[in-house]
């Protein structure tokens, strides 16, 4: 864990010097806020509409049993998300670097079962939905495709997610005992992914857009991500956490 | 003793008398009289529904209720000489539709108004009463009872002018009550009985008219009402299902037809939900052992409207499916599905079905059964875990954004 914190630490700090040493003058591309040295509208963030399948982790945090698949099933669910990146600084020859916020949705549901006859299932529907919220540092790797002309961008983000998570069972909020089936979970967050820029497949459409939109660039990406939402290895926390893959649309402006 | 003062305001007030009636009659005389209804001035005695449909609809409970509206007229000068009459149904302010052997409309209000800012209240039951000849208020100046007001197949003819002051209407000969198939309570009054199978809104209209000795109208203003007293068929298939004190419940129609006035789904069960409905029932509880059937419903019969303690759960409009709630697990519960609609109506229920609640294993339950220990609510802070990381991680990035800021 402190492993962790130390990587995390260095690596912002790291990049916060770089960022002090661009601010000195050496940004061939011209300052942030205006228009830089390709022609385009002032790039300032990027956002994405994410989709993938999510299996969270949840029977690995149980001492016993498989809770989740015994409920749901193995079948892979699916999660919905959009995530907002603020490109706050641009490292020379290098990329972007800058905080990112995320949502996603995703929701399991089926049968109950009989709890005199475990086999058996019942007509009472019990969900369990999911909903990540994270905060992330990401390292956009823009050179390839600014400088050498290569449409590819690969990235990494770094960073904490928490997640809040209901469950029910027949359309009311769940409970066992007294302890109610409500909770939010945290933990860190990470990710590494490859963009394709789409620009390049209809330049003249990419360059109306950036003057009449403001849409510098735009992409489809594809990420492996993980994350470890049990509190840092709390039993405590329901690990709603998922290592999966993502696939989606993104837009620079 | 002789009293100058006395015999000059006597005089005075003689003259002032005079006065307001010669002038009354000669506005009279000159066409001022008319009836108007102040812009707010129709209230509904049931506020409870004030913002939840219309005032202008009329349902089944209103009538059963005896809800009743009260509305503000403005009458013109020279109102005291004529009576108010109000009555419903179709161009009321033709005299032959009022008086006579082809009357249609009925009189479901009158008398002498005491103010040019007159109060008046009609009930619903009266609004109805003559289409579906019931119970009429009749009338004194010839009025024979009602034939069925704008419901195509309801009302019928007249079978008692109505010559004294409370008339009989006439018998419904297009079917109201349950002879026509629409199952209301068995003691539910005349009036509030739909006179055909038809489930749309109805129109109604009021005609307040003041009217002389020879029942003619010398003003009058008109309120248009709809009516709506039953709700659509039900499902003819309910499927139950278990739940843990829950009974899921599915249901499908064999030839729904759309009615666009469908606003939901309300469940009944018997026994009434609750503990309170097991004593209701005399049922008792033998902890172990699951029922394998229901007995008859004596409560909840195809095509009734049971009680309003029966209610046991709704459903939107959309729904095909939805739960009966508040149960007792290992009790056998008859379940039916009526419909709802939107003027607040509550149909006729379908055939009953037998769903036994148990106790189900969910998958919260099966987590902490698992050993899980997470839950509790979202506000729940482990001590074990570790949130100022968090907070560092966010501290770190304000950090990058303040020194962007600077470098700029």
């Amino acid at each position: 864990m402190k492993r962790f914190v130390l990587v995390l630490t260095l690596g912002l700090l790291g990049l916060l010097h770089a960022s002090s040493a661009q601010a000195q003058g050496v940004d061939e591309f011209g300052a942030y806020g205006r228009t830089g040295s390709h022609g385009e509208s002032s790039q300032n963030g990027l956002v994405e509409a994410r989709f993938g399948a999510y299996n969270p982790r949840v029977d690995k945090s149980v001492p016993n049993g498989t809770p989740y698949a015994d409920t749901f099933g193995n079948s892979s669910r699916y999660m919905f998300g959009l995530e907002g990146d603020w490109q706050v600084l641009r490292i020379p020859h290098l990329g972007t670097f800058g905080p990112g916020f995320g949502w996603g949705y995703t929701r399991a549901s089926g049968y109950a079962r009989l709890t005199s006859d475990m086999n058996k299932r019942s007509d009472e529907q019990t969900t369990l939905s999911i909903m990540p919220i994270y905060v992330v540092g990401v390292l956009r790797v823009d050179v390839l495709s600014r400088e050498i002309g290569i449409p590819l961008v690969p990235y990494a983000k770094l960073g904490m997610g928490s997640a809040l998570w209901w469950s029910s069972d027949g359309g009311q909020t769940a409970y066992a005992g007294n302890v109610k089936g409500t909770g939010i979970s945290y933990g860190p967050q990470y990710a590494l992914g490859g963009m394709f820029l789409l620009d390049i497949l209809d330049q003249q459409t990419a360059r109306d857009a950036d003057v009449s939109l403001g849409i510098n660039n735009s992409y489809i990406f594809g990420e492996w991500y993980g994350s470890e939402l049990d509190a840092f290895g709390s039993s405590k926390r329901l690990n709603v956490g998922a290592n999966t893959w993502v696939v989606g649309l993104a837009i620079e402006f | 003793m002789f009293n100058l003062r006395s015999v000059f305001a006597s005089w005075a007030i003689l003259a002032l008398f005079l006065g307001s009636a010669g002038r009354a009659q000669a506005q009279a005389a000159s066409g001022n009289i008319s009836v108007t209804i102040a812009s707010t001035g129709v209230i509904r005695d049931h506020q409870q529904r004030a913002g939840t449909i219309p005032v202008t609809q009329i349902n089944y409970n209103d009538c059963l209720s005896e809800d009743f509206i009260t509305f503000t007229l403005n009458l013109g000068v020279g109102y005291n000489n004529y009576a108010l009459e109000v009555w419903a149904g179709d161009s009321c302010d033709t005299k032959t539709n009022r008086v006579g052997g082809t009357a249609t409309c009925w009189k479901v209000a009158g008398g002498q108004p005491n103010n040019i800012v007159y109060s008046q209240k009609v009930t619903v039951r009266d609004m109805l009463s003559g289409r579906t000849g019931g119970s009429n208020l009749g009338s004194d100046t010839g009025g024979t009872g009602g034939t069925g007001g704008t419901d195509a197949s309801g009302g019928g003819t007249a079978t008692t002018a109505g010559t004294d002051s409370i008339g009989s209407a006439g018998t419904d000969s297009g079917g109201g009550g349950a002879s026509n198939g629409s199952n209301v309570p068995a003691d539910a009054p005349s009036a509030c009985i739909p006179t055909s199978a038809a489930v749309a809104p109805q129109a109604l209209t009021l005609f307040f008219l003041l009217v002389d000795g020879g029942s003619n109208s010398v003003g009058q203003a008109s309120w248009k009402a709809t009516y709506k007293l039953t709700s659509s068929a039900p499902p003819v298939k309910v499927t139950p299902g278990t739940g843990e004190n829950i009974a899921p419940i599915s249901w499908t129609y064999d030839n729904n037809t759309a009615d666009q006035y469908v606003n939901g789904y309300q469940f009944y069960c018997d026994p009434a939900p609750g503990p309170a409905g097991l004593v209701d029932a005399g049922v008792v509880v033998e902890p172990g052992i699951v029922p394998t059937n229901c007995q008859e419903s004596t409560v909840l019969k195809a095509g009734t409207r049971p009680a309003d303690k029966y209610k046991c759960g709704t459903a939107d409009k959309t729904a095909t499916r939805g739960n009966a709630i508040n149960l007792v697990n290992n009790v056998p519960y008859n379940v039916a599905v009526a419909t709802t609609d939107t003027y607040l109506n509550t149909g006729n229920i379908s055939p009953p079905a037998c769903a036994i609640p148990q106790p189900v294993t969910g998958f919260f339950e099966a987590y902490r059964d698992a050993g899980g220990e997470g839950g509790g609510g979202f506000c729940s802070f482990s001590r074990h875990g570790r949130p100022a990381l968090l907070l560092g991680v966010l501290g770190l990035g304000l950090c990058l954004v303040l020194r962007r800021r600077r470098a700029t």
